[in-house]
């Protein structure tokens, strides 16, 4: 261990002792964006009110989020001697009251509190890691979402965090590093889960001095939040992944990749590089050691193609997001002309507990070919909207009856898009697939980067092609002919066939232009055949009732007949 | 070694090391569909027209992007490429107008026959202006294309004809990129974008402004490369598939650009940029791609004229060479006098100086270009052994750091000003001296910008900054220069703070500017005179100096460049056109014995009268008759007509009707460089062949071939040259750094003097075995300050410049703009916004004022909007005069209008 990592993680951990045993009194706010957006800010306003109001000594910190967005506003609050008990769904009007009830007059409420923390015991009050939808889970990357404040490196360090970095630097040759990883089989979380530790051998290898290391937090995939999610709530294991994805490749220089729009996500990761500068753990001699590393914020503008690799680099390079042609890849010449490794912002977070458990640890987790957990976000029919890590290995139906409480009673789930709108969607038969990389890729369906959008029994699959085909088309970056012109038509069938206007042969045309999509560029073009393939993969007896007998089975298509008015 | 061998459809084809397969598929004329792709651009793999299929390759790669490998087996055709071909083709016409394009009556419509299938009139082809030379057409026919079902759509976009050279038609863009790519890579601009995104993706201007709005220099690169009819000039527009394409060099300027003019029906209908050209590789400037018109212009003097009764009257060359070589044989010796033109052939212009001196027996010879370069020049010649530029306008963008003196390099030398953005785009440090602001200033790293007048001062303060700092090359100084104590002499007792204070450059810039250019591995220094009140002969002096304390010549990317302004100022010099040196820049007392003996005539020995001698409307020159030749394709020169009252006998040689040919006594019809065979000689020494491309417009003729008729008719004998060919050979004969050049040899890159005989490369970098002159020769800063003479009528001082500043509110008018100080415009009663004139003494311009501090009292810095000028300069002889930089003017406001 490094001095200066001595150093700072006993001044850390002095810090989270006081947090822990409440001295003074800890009120953690929720404020991520799902946070914000259900009123966090007011709810922080109204404790600060109400501890002043009532003279109790105690200190509010904004802390990110644990993944129970449904649940929002979560409010978590230690008291000396008793347990960080959580209150979910927390108003001003809650937190005035949990101000007198608890703080004052000692009664914790056990009835508002939805589990606890740590030692100690609550009435009635389960551990929170027991309730339904944490209960499945395994936190590796987001093991510090929603339990630390994202602004204070403190925090971070006393809870394990540069332990993996000090590790690296203080015991580790960089090939040894990349050795780890390997062990680890950590896959790349950006959609083509391509092996972490072998795209960093092939940077390691290239020329320097000039080498770059970027962090790609572009997600533009609709229902998909993890990675903004992440740098919201603990952007620290990011930075720290990515330090050491520069050590063990003998990079100079990372960026993090953010779409200009998202402002919070932007101002909590330049503080966290700002602190990280702060602290020696990013510029030069890095925890007093020759290692020298930066790290800056690159921002795009909003187009979903930037969040291609080629793409990005344009971006970053100051020109319009359109991919390069490969090869020559990333590793040879990258950003600038310079070699470059490119890896999600969740495969980074991942990195820092693989080198401090050490990579045997991370591959116990999951199955044989998908090691660890993945992080999925469940959007659209379900009880329980949410952001969770999962181990690989569960099946899909158990992610979404188990940890978002399943579709409405009564109903059925009817198709799920995953992997982002180029993914297509799946059916019914597929909803018992194995998470994992390679059993869903063999179903036609892929991960990506962890949206899950369930749909029951009122959508409809011709609707939801042409909502894809939509974004397709207007996301397109306009660069290959066959992704410009042939998403456009692909929307025009769905659209047509919505209206009732579509005719036999029409879906044959679009699936014969799939060679011809395969021939673009990037994945845009490529996969933007998938909702066609889809839909006729699932649900073709819907497709012909809306090409052929003109109705929307669902009822859904307002153009078209309801199956009762046949 | 680097030779590669691959399979294309089962032939055996050789390839280059790193070329891509469609390259070395054309070149071994095997033909690949495309769209994107263009030969003068980098692969971009966007329209995947030109898929193959590659033996132990995956799925169908682009043949643009995919390079050669050894033992590549590629195939080309087949089912499942012809098809993708085809469903590609298929999406590029549901958004294209083609109602032609597959239609087999194609061949049979003309635009005016109405079309039996009812096709809309915006998707004939037979009415698209890129019809018979579009290449959405050729590869259409090649995929042998039948109507689609895909549905179509017409973008109905509004056509965007609002500036006077290019159209925009996006109904019919193919988003290939072409023009995007071509704009930075070509020009090393952004004026043009991708905009927009999905099917909605066009071309347009990043904010949706106007071209020149959003840095379009109209240099028509985009124009070049556009496929279709999307991006067309203005002019010509309609006139369809050229039938011969002639290489020559353009005429505007001194760099010397290689065009291929395309001709039809005996017309130059375009002009485009050829990629074999060794100055601009397919650069061109909307000049050279652009100022072809003035060829055909109803104006050109079509037949001799001569004066009778106090008119000018249509005549006939027999009448006129009569008359003329009688009164020059009563006007030898010093009473006659030639003007030469910087835009004649150096065959021309040696022939006209032979002339002059072997017959006329006088050395009152000169040519327009000299008034401002001519110290300059010969300063060089002094100090470093060889008066011009010591390097190549292509090094420029190798450079780590150049410094541009006094040079409105993106207006003047557009082509050379994309060679120093490209080193700056490569991450070079650019010093702009200038007390004007110009397009590059405004790029600059440091712009160290002077009082007018103090410009040899920054450079004597950059001097002293560099001796300061101890970052002079002390071995060079020491091995290859002379005269340091002298130089170090004329900068003791003085300090940087001091040249900062008397230029007016800030301290702090003026010595990082100095560190700059030191430290950089090589530095080039380009200047120009002609805007600058400082004496040529003290700027080139100081930029020597500069140069060889820091090592700067004799290698690549270096040295010290003279931009001439016109497209044969350097070769009208070479030629000795020049009333004190011989061709080859021999003094007269050195050359008589040699020259005399070759022309077989005694030579004069008194140096000559110099033009502004000559024509300065002095009564007292002794000139009785004179020869002068112009060439008007722009701007009249700054001569005026009365200065010329007292001539017994004048005959002037021009394209167009000036001022002064109105003047003349005689006046010869003239043939454009279009219509003439014969070389230019460029500002980095490059001789280049002129070829002819059309046939002689009217009855005109060349100098060479007057000046063979007067000989005759004169009795004299030596200029009965049956070619130019034949006349170079005389030349080579008699300079010997024209020794080894011959039409043989010229080619098509040229051969750069000295060429001393005919085995002898060309030499690009001067100085590269030691300095010419054995060692050269520093001297003494002269620094000034220098002001123009004061006048009081005309108390401002114009600079010529492009107002980027103003560039948001310069709408195509035509109206020139005016930045002028607040006191001047207070004084003069105008404000910010008013139309005024700008009065000098050769006459006035309109201007509108943009009253600001930019500018210091005393001087107004003067623009015209390019694109007008443009039209207006190419396309006749302007009439009125625009003031040159440095001349004195006052502000005025324009007459009421009544009524």
């Amino acid at each position: 261990m490094t001095e200066a990592y001595q150093q700072l993680k006993k001044r850390a951990d002095t810090g989270w002792e006081a947090l822990a045993n409440g001295s003074p009194i800890r009120i953690m706010v929720g404020v991520a964006t799902c946070g914000r957006a259900a009123g966090g800010l007011q709810v922080i306003d109204a404790f600060e009110k109400a501890i002043a109001a009532n003279g109790v000594e105690a200190r509010v910190h904004r802390v990110g989020c644990i993944g129970l967005c449904y649940a929002e506003v979560l409010v978590d609050i230690i008291a000396p001697g008793k347990p960080r008990i959580t209150y979910a769904n927390v108003t001003p009007a809650l937190a005035e009251t949990l101000v007198k009830d608890y703080l004052v007059g000692g009664n914790p409420r056990p009835d508002l509190a939805i589990g606890i923390r740590g030692e100690g015991s609550l009435d009635g009050v389960p551990a929170l890691f027991d309730i339904p939808d944490l209960k499945p889970q395994v936190r590796v990357a987001m093991r510090n979402c929603g339990t630390i404040d994202p602004s204070d490196i403190d925090q971070y360090i006393a809870n394990g965090g540069y332990a993996g970095l000090d590790r690296c630097l203080s015991d580790m040759q960089p090939a040894e590093v990349i050795e780890e990883v390997l062990k680890s089989g950590l896959r790349g979380r950006g959609g083509a889960a391509f092996p972490a530790a072998m795209k960093w051998r092939f940077l390691a290898g290239a020329p320097g001095p000039t080498k770059y290391i970027l962090c790609n937090a572009e997600e533009g995939d609709p229902g998909a939040y993890n990675d903004k999610g992440l740098l919201e709530s603990d952007p620290h294991t990011v930075l720290e992944g990515m330090t050491i994805a520069g050590y063990a490749t003998a990079a100079s220089k990372g960026y993090v990749f953010i779409r200009c729009v998202h402002r919070d996500v932007i101002k909590t990761t330049q503080t966290a590089i700002d602190q990280a500068y702060k602290e020696g753990l990013l510029g030069k001699n890095i925890l007093g050691t020759d290692f020298n590393f930066d790290i800056a914020v690159a921002l795009t503008g909003e187009s979903y193609v930037s969040g291609e690799e080629t793409a990005l680099m344009e971006a970053i390079e100051g020109k319009r997001a359109m991919p390069r042609s490969r090869p020559p890849f990333p590793a040879q010449v990258g950003l600038w002309g310079k070699p470059s490794n490119i890896n999600n912002v969740k495969t980074y977070a991942y990195v820092p507990e693989v080198l401090r458990q050490g990579g045997d640890w991370y591959a116990g987790i999951g199955t044989e070919r998908s090691k660890g957990t993945a992080i999925v976000c469940l959007t659209g029919n379900v009880a329980r909207p949410q952001m969770a890590e999962v181990p690989f290995g569960l099946t899909l139906r158990q992610v979404i009856d188990d940890v978002a409480g399943g579709v409405s009673p009564g109903n059925e789930i009817k198709l799920l898009q995953t992997g982002g709108p180029l993914g297509g969607f799946l059916g019914p038969s597929e909803i018992d697939v194995t998470l994992d990389f390679d059993e869903m890729a063999g179903r036609g369906a892929i991960l990506g980067s962890g949206g899950i959008i369930v749909g029951d029994e009122s959508s409809c699959p011709v609707e939801m092609a042409a909502i894809l085909a939509d974004f397709n088309n207007e996301e397109s970056c306009g660069k290959c002919f066959p992704c410009r012109i042939g998403t456009k038509h692909i929307l025009e069938m769905f659209e047509t066939m919505t209206e009732g206007g579509a005719k036999e042969g029409d879906v044959d045309r679009m699936l014969a232009m799939g060679d011809t999509l395969l021939t673009s560029l990037c994945g845009h073009g490529q996969l933007s055949v998938n909702p066609i393939k889809s839909a006729v993969k699932y649900f073709e007896s819907e497709l012909n009732a809306h090409i052929i007998d003109k109705v929307c089975p669902s009822g859904r298509c307002a153009a078209l007949a309801k199956p009762s008015q046949r | 070694m680097d030779e590669i061998k691959l399979t294309v459809d089962g032939q055996e084809i050789t390839a280059r090391k790193g070329q891509t397969i469609i390259e070395a598929a054309r070149e071994a004329g095997i033909y690949i569909p495309y769209l994107c792709w263009h030969p003068t651009l980098k692969a971009f793999g966007a329209c995947r027209m030109c898929v193959v299929q590659v033996e132990r390759m995956r799925g169908t790669p682009a043949s643009c992007t995919t390079t050669v490998m050894d033992g590549m087996v590629v195939t080309t055709k087949g089912r499942a490429i012809n098809d993708i071909r085809h469903n590609i083709m298929d999406m590029v016409l549901s958004e294209h107008p083609h109602g032609c394009l597959t239609c087999p009556r194609i061949d049979h419509c003309g635009p005016q026959d109405t079309c039996l299938r009812h096709a809309n009139v915006v998707d004939r082809c037979v009415l698209c202006p890129q019809n018979e030379r579009c290449e959405l057409q050729d590869v259409v026919y090649h995929l042998q294309m039948k109507d689609s079902d895909l549905s179509y759509e017409y973008r109905n976009v509004p056509l965007d004809s609002s500036n006077p050279l290019i159209d925009h038609d996006m109904n019919l863009c193919i988003v290939c990129g072409r023009c995007v790519r071509a704009c930075n890579e070509i020009e090393a601009a952004n004026a043009i974008t991708f905009i927009e995104r999905g099917d909605r993706t066009l071309i347009g201007t990043s904010l949706g402004g106007s071209l020149s709005d959003s840095g379009c220099t109209f240099c028509g690169a985009c124009v070049d490369v556009c496929p279709v009819g999307a991006i067309t000039e203005k002019d010509n527009k309609w006139t369809g598939a050229p039938e011969k394409s002639v290489t020559t060099i353009c005429s505007h300027c001194s760099v010397g650009c290689q065009l291929e003019l395309l001709v039809k029906k005996d017309r130059v209908i375009r002009s485009i940029a050829d990629l074999s050209g060794p100055v601009n590789q397919g650069n061109s400037c909307a000049r050279g791609k652009f100022g072809y018109k003035y060829i055909h212009s109803n104006d050109r003097i079509a037949a001799p004229y001569v004066r009778k009764n106090g008119e000018l009257v249509e005549s006939t060359w027999d009448e006129a060479l009569d008359l003329i070589a009688a009164r020059f044989s009563e006007s030898k010796g010093v009473s006659f006098g030639a003007v030469v033109s910087p835009r004649a052939t150096n065959e021309e212009n040696y022939l006209l100086q032979k002339f002059t001196r072997a017959v006329m027996g006088s050395n009152n010879i000169d040519h327009p270009d000299s008034t401002c370069n001519a110290d300059a020049v010969s300063a060089l010649g002094e100090t470093l052994g060889i008066g011009a530029m010591t390097n190549g306008f292509r090094e420029l963008r190798d450079s780590r750091c150049i410094l541009v003196y006094g040079s409105d390099l993106t207006w003047d030398h557009p082509v050379a000003a994309i060679q120093v953005k490209e080193a700056v785009n490569r991450g070079a440090t650019l010093i702009v001296v200038d007390p004007a602001e110009t397009e590059l200033s405004l790029m600059a790293t440091h712009w160290l910008r002077h009082w007018p007048g103090a410009g040899v001062g920054v450079l004597a303060g950059l001097a002293k900054a560099v001796l300061d700092e101890g970052l002079q090359d002390q071995e060079f100084i020491d091995r290859q220069t002379e005269g340091i104590d002298a130089l170090k002499g004329s900068l003791g007792g003085t300090t940087v703070q001091q040249f900062a204070e008397s230029t007016g450059v800030d301290q702090e810039l003026l010595l990082n500017a100095a560190r700059a250019y030191a430290e950089a591995e090589s530095a080039p220094i380009l200047f120009s005179t002609s805007r600058s009140i400082e004496p040529g002969g003290a700027i080139a002096r100081s930029a020597a100096n500069l140069a060889l304390l820091t090592g700067n010549l004799g290698k690549a990317s270096a040295g010290v460049n003279p931009l001439r302004s016109d497209a044969n100022s350097q070769g009208t010099t070479d030629m000795g056109c020049s009333p004190s040196l011989l061709p080859g820049h021999v003094a007269l007392a050195d050359g008589a014995e040699t020259f005399g003996k070759a022309w077989g005539a005694g030579l004069p020995s008194e140096a000559g009268l110099s033009i502004d001698e000559m024509l300065g409307g002095s009564l007292s020159n002794g000139l009785m008759a004179m020869f002068i030749s112009l060439e008007t394709q722009r701007e009249t020169p700054d001569i005026d007509p009365q200065s010329l009252s007292s001539l017994d006998f004048l005959v002037v040689h021009d394209l167009f009707f000036s001022d002064i040919a109105r003047a003349a006594d005689v006046v010869l019809p003239a043939p454009s460089t279009a219509e003439k065979d014969g070389t230019f000689t460029n500002a980095e020494r490059r001789v280049q062949r002129v070829n002819k491309v059309v046939d002689r417009i009217g009855d005109s003729r060349t100098i060479s071939e007057i000046v063979n008729a007067l000989a005759s008719r004169m009795g004299a004998s030596g200029f009965d040259f049956e070619s130019p060919a034949n006349v170079m050979e005389e030349i080579a004969s008699l300079v010997p750094s024209y020794g080894g050049i011959s039409y043989d040899r010229l080619g098509v890159v040229g051969l750069q003097w000295p060429c001393p005989d005919s085995s002898h490369p060309g030499t690009p970098i001067l100085h590269a075995d030691g300095i010419a002159r054995g060692k050269g020769q520093l001297t003494p800063f002269e620094t000034g300050p220098y002001s123009v003479d004061p006048d009081a009528d005309y108390p401002i001082f114009v600079m010529s410049g492009t107002l980027r500043e103003m560039k948001g509110v310069v709408e195509l008018d035509g109206r020139a703009r005016a930045m002028v100080n607040i006191d001047d415009a207070g004084a003069a009663g105008i404000s910010d916004g008013d139309e005024f004139q700008v009065l000098t003494r050769s006459g006035a311009l309109d201007a509108v004022a943009t009253v600001c501090d930019y500018v210091p009292a005393g001087i107004m810095q003067l623009s015209i909007p390019h694109t007008d000028t443009l039209v207006d300069s190419i396309n006749r002889a302007p009439s009125a005069p625009i003031p040159a930089g440095g001349t004195r003017a006052r502000i005025a406001r324009p007459a009421p209008v009544v009524g």
